[in-house]
């Protein structure tokens, strides 16, 4: 039930995806290291695990993941006007958040030379992750109610 | 384009009625949560929608819903008696 209420929904929100920042953080400073850093490795997995318990409480229970993955058909008029909505705003914010991804490269890539780095698989898997999740965010972000078990 | 605030009286005739917001979402062919954004007025209904309440209720649409802020119910029915005659 503490679900229900916006502001645990907002705080879910921002320890969710700064795991997910974290986790990518420790995952790029492994990545390409001839001697892994076994640290820094598990705090990586420790975020992973994090985020995925979180992820439940947030996107299941609230039914936000139903909403957004819902058939149009099974939607009403207020919640097909939401979804659409916050799939705009998600869209948005993906883009921003690819291009900046794209940047940082780039800028890394003048700096260091070669940094060792590419699209590594946590860095696909997590934005795969957030293209899924992130319009159940915004409407956790900004609904008062959450359809939790009705869907 | 910004949409006017509607006013309702959605919540009076379900309860004059007897009616739970189930029941109501039911019969419209909504989710028991958007009967409440109605009830609250924080969320306008499609003309469809609309239509679909005037009809359970057996009122026009115009009885429902105002862009005004609505005035009791017994009032409304009194002026439109007084027109009427």
């Amino acid at each position: 039930m503490a679900m229900q209420t916006i502001s645990s929904r907002k705080a879910l929100v921002i320890i969710n995806y700064s795991l997910l920042i974290i986790m990518n953080g420790c995952f790029y400073l492994v990545s390409g290291q001839p001697e892994r850093n076994h640290v820094v490795d598990a705090v990586g997995l420790a975020t992973l695990c994090i985020v995925f318990i979180t992820f439940f409480p947030l996107h299941r229970q609230t039914g936000l993941w139903k909403l957004t993955h819902a058939s149009m058909d099974t939607l009403d008029e207020r919640e097909l006007q939401i979804t659409h909505t916050a799939l705009r705003y998600a869209y948005a914010w993906f883009t921003i958040i690819c291009l900046v991804i794209v940047l940082a490269h780039a800028i890394l890539f003048r700096l260091v030379g070669n940094p060792g780095f590419a699209i590594t698989v946590p860095l696909a898997g997590s934005l795969i992750y957030l293209a899924h999740t992130l319009p159940g965010a915004i409407l956790a972000w900004t609904e008062q109610e959450v359809p939790g078990k009705l869907l | 384009m910004k949409t006017r605030k509607l006013y309702n009286r959605i919540a009076v005739l379900r309860r004059e009625r007897g009616m739970s917001r189930k029941e109501l979402a039911d019969i419209i062919g909504v989710n028991v949560q958007t009967v409440g954004y109605l009830e609250r007025e924080e969320y306008n209904p499609s003309l469809d929608l609309a239509f679909r309440i005037s009809e359970t209720f057996r009122f026009p649409v115009e009885f429902i819903f105002s862009v005004n802020p609505m005035k009791p119910m017994s009032e409304s029915l009194r002026e439109r008696g007084q027109n009427e005659n």
